[in-house]
């Protein structure tokens, strides 16, 4: 499963990055590190792009992108603060 | 960790080093996007701001004076970045100015913008600036902002596990910049962040490596401590890479491609253990609520709604629209007030002959045709920075990428498009809002396309001359169905053309969109204002020079040569109506009767026709004629079509004149008359019919005429190969399909 399937409210933390290498490293540097917990938002009105909770601050990806970040469902909302690494960073649950 | 030794010579020592005799100490401004750097650095220079481009590239370099007790000290505003392995232009240029790789030594000093309620995505950043070991001060921006959210960071702390002095600031209201401009004057602190724990994996292929490179690095106890960084990170290593030998090269990238097989990402390694340190960091600095519903996502709920959002979308867009149309009416009529009374003063001062005329016809109309467009192109851009400013625009891109993406363009180039309504000028600088070179060349490309208002006059000239009558579906009049299908022609043409150029010459996939979404702030007056400013500004520096040769040089054409032989002797045509009225021939005007007064203005019309037909530009005009009979357009068309180059608004005027309407407005009825009434001396039927009509306003939508635009893409795209590509595809486009137009109408029997 990657984060493209991950539905809207839903957290899950990132595994394994494919993809170009030099993608691959960006994403990492914006936050997407594996073991990091995200929050999907939302979905833009045509479906794409997707708007992501990550370390903090929100960031926009298209379906393209966020099918190369292999994804474990956590924890439903509510049970997943705490799961990434950044205390109190990786998932506020009641944004 | 230094890695400042990447380029030649490179080597700032953790000390002090004073700069050469002469040159000032320079300090950069360095952070993430989004935190309020330019804000402090207004802030910090004031008005003393400096503003030119890096050397290539299209990347504005802003620069300032700060004055310290210690003496001034350069300021430079470095673009936003997320890391030292550039993915953008904008990227490579900071990394260039810190490694002094851009023909300068690197900055003496950084200061590190860091956005208090987002630090472990910011620090991320600072850390790897601090290996560079340039001394460094730290504003912890937005203090207020993330207190407004509970989250509190611990300065003192922060400052002490950094390593550097680290001052609390708000750019938006000016707290903490005079602290922060005495850490400055005080030089910062070389900085001691936590060592990075590498992957033993890691520093095993460090470890291999290190004898082989040691020459590269200056030793192997050099290469071995920096080798780890640069092994687990991609673009650090393809830097190294291209810099070795071949076979260096070689056994390099076979020692990294061993760490995939030991389960390691050898491109994400060093940024995942930077991470790591971030997190230790950011765990005993910040205190952060566990839960919150901040009035931000309250706020973007609303404005990133499906129906909302869209609904608020076009509402903005309708505004922006309503503002470039309308409200900017009163402005450039004052404008051209101005330089009316300009243009009245020169002629009273100077007598009357070719002197004036160029003056008057040639100078101040060429001046009027740069500063009438400032007003739209203010407020175009009062518009563009407050939805920067923001956070908006970045939404709106969100909203939208999707549909530009149809068309290979990204979300951001909805907003040069809508400016390209009022000018195609302010929406090709508005591109630079675009990272990617080929998407943003593909908006550069499509922007010309839509319908800006120069184009307006010739439609409504036409549409006023042949359609002012009738009715689409009973209810339409046919002239606003015209207008609009005119819109949507230039529309599609232009999504069509984007499609096309990235199927061809810019062939590739869409670059990734990783796109933030800033926090919601205010937009501050001062910051908007100095913007603005500067960009019309440019407009006027840029695009001004070339309007006002091109006007000269058609005023010219349409006035040389001065002796022409003319089919009648006009001076005895007013001496015959002087005397018919009873009026001595040499009687003042003052003197004439009221239909000596209109009969001596239909004269000087017919004159003027008569000279224009014979200036250079008739000339011209008529031999273009083959060229332009296929499309239905006569040689006077072709005089105008010759004069639009310029600006294409002044068709009108050239065709007022060539039709010895005087000096007639779109909506003359004179001129009106006079072109319905003109006939084909061949065929007998009439010049303008419906069908040229349609094949003019496509010629019009379609055509590349606009010399100032093709300037200012040279200008943008740093060379004569897009703008040349420019005025062929749209002109070739525009001829195709008039050509098709009127060809297949004539078939029809329209």
């Amino acid at each position: 499963m990657t984060l493209r399937a991950t539905p809207v409210g839903g957290t899950a933390r990132i595994g394994r990055l494919t993809g170009d290498p030099a993608l691959r490293e960006r994403l990492v540097e914006l936050g997407f590190a594996p073991g990091q917990s995200v929050r999907v938002l939302r979905r833009a009105p045509l479906g794409d792009p997707v708007e992501v909770l990550v370390r903090g601050y929100r960031l926009a990806v298209r379906a393209a992108e966020a099918d190369l970040l292999e994804v474990e469902a956590a924890a439903p909302a509510g049970a997943a603060a705490g799961a990434g690494r950044g205390p109190a960073f990786g998932a506020p649950t009641d944004v | 960790m230094k890695d400042c030794g990447h380029g030649e010579g490179g080597s700032t020592a953790a000390g002090e080093p004073p700069p050469p005799g002469g040159r000032l100490r320079r300090a950069a401004l360095a952070g993430n996007p989004n935190v309020g750097k330019s804000s402090l650095f207004n802030r910090l220079t004031g008005l003393h701001q400096k503003v030119t481009n890096y050397p290539g590239v299209t990347v504005e370099r802003k620069s300032g004076r700060m004055e310290t007790p210690a003496g001034p000290l350069e300021v430079v505003d470095l673009p936003g970045s997320y890391s030292l392995s550039p993915h953008t232009v904008d990227e490579a240029v900071v990394r260039d100015e810190i490694r002094g790789l851009a023909g300068s030594p690197p900055p003496d000093l950084l200061v590190l913008v860091l956005d208090a309620s987002n630090l472990s995505r910011n620090l991320f950043f600072a850390l790897q600036l601090l290996d560079t070991g340039i001394p460094a001060v730290a504003a912890l921006n937005c203090v207020d902002a993330a207190a407004a959210e509970g989250i509190s960071v611990d300065a003192g702390a922060l400052s002490r596990l950094l390593g550097i002095p680290v001052v609390p600031t708000c750019g938006r209201t000016g707290e903490g910049v005079e602290a922060l401009r005495a850490a400055v004057a005080a030089g910062g602190a070389p900085g001691s962040p936590p060592a990075p724990a590498w992957l033993p994996e890691v520093e095993a292929a460090a470890a291999a490596l290190a004898a082989p490179l040691a020459e590269r690095f200056g030793g192997v106890e050099e290469a071995r401590r920096r080798l780890p960084e640069i092994l687990g990170s991609e673009g650090l290593f393809q830097e190294l890479a291209a810099s070795l030998p071949e076979d260096l090269a070689d056994r390099a990238r076979r020692e990294r491609n061993s760490l995939a097989a030991r389960g390691v990402d050898a491109a994400t390694a060093t940024a995942e253990a930077r991470y790591r340190m971030v997190d230790a960091v950011v765990a005993e600095v910040v205190r952060a609520p566990l839960a919150s519903l901040s009035w931000r996502e309250r706020l973007d709920r609303v404005l990133t709604h499906r129906v909302s959002g869209t609904l608020i979308l076009l509402g903005l867009f309708t505004l922006v629209f309503q503002a470039l149309f309308a409200w900017s009416g009163p402005l450039m009529d004052g404008v051209g007030a101005l330089f009316g009374l300009l243009g009245d003063g020169v002629a009273a001062a100077v007598p009357e002959g070719l002197l004036r005329e160029f003056l008057v016809d040639g100078l101040v109309a060429g001046f009027e045709g740069v500063v009438v467009f400032v007003p739209q192109i203010a407020i175009l851009f009062v518009f563009i920075e407050v939805m920067d400013d923001s956070g908006y625009l970045a939404r709106a891109a969100f909203l939208l990428d999707r549909l530009m993406g149809k068309a290979g363009l990204p979300g951001r180039a909805f907003l040069p498009l809508v400016s390209g309504f009022a000018c195609a000028i302010p929406g090709i600088m508005a591109a630079r809002t675009i990272k990617d070179p080929r998407d943003r060349m593909a908006t550069i490309f499509t922007v010309p396309f839509m319908s800006c208002s120069a184009r307006l006059p010739v439609y409504t000239m036409v549409v006023g001359a042949l359609f002012s009558e009738g009715r689409v579906f009973g209810f339409l009049a046919t002239g606003t169905v015209i207008m609009i299908s005119m819109y949507l022609l230039g529309i599609a043409a232009g999504l069509l053309s984007a499609g096309l150029l990235r199927r061809t010459v810019l062939r590739g996939g869409r670059s990734p969109l990783l796109l933030e979404l800033p926090g919601y702030r205010w937009p501050q007056p001062r910051s908007v204002l100095l913007e603005v400013g500067r960009r019309t500004w440019q407009f006027v520096s840029r695009a001004g020079p070339v309007i006002v040769v091109l006007t000269v040089v058609l005023w010219v054409l349409a006035a040389f040569p001065r002796e022409v032989d003319l089919d009648r002797d006009y001076d005895a045509l007013r001496a015959e109506a002087a005397a018919a009225a009873g009026v001595a021939p040499d009687a003042p005007p003052e003197a004439w009767t009221e239909g000596l007064r209109a009969e001596m203005v239909r004269i000087d019309d017919m004159e003027g026709a008569e000279r224009s037909a014979r200036s250079w530009a008739g000339r011209i005009g008529r031999t273009m004629e083959p060229v332009l009979a296929p499309l239905g357009f006569d040689w006077k068309i072709g005089i105008g079509i010759v004069a639009s180059f310029a600006a294409r608004e002044v068709f009108v005027s050239t065709l007022a004149v060539v039709y010895a309407a005087g000096d007639a407005g779109e909506e003359d009825e004179a001129l009106l008359s006079r072109i319905r009434s003109d006939v084909d001396p061949g065929t007998g039927r009439p010049v303008f019919r419906p069908l040229v009509g349609i094949s003019l306003l496509v010629f019009f939508v379609l055509a590349m005429q606009c010399m100032s635009t093709l300037a200012v893409v040279r200008r943008e795209t740093g060379g004569w190969k897009w703008p040349l590509l420019m005025l062929g595809w749209m002109t070739g486009l525009a001829y195709v399909g008039s050509l098709l137009v009127y060809q297949v109408g004539s078939a029809l029997g329209f």
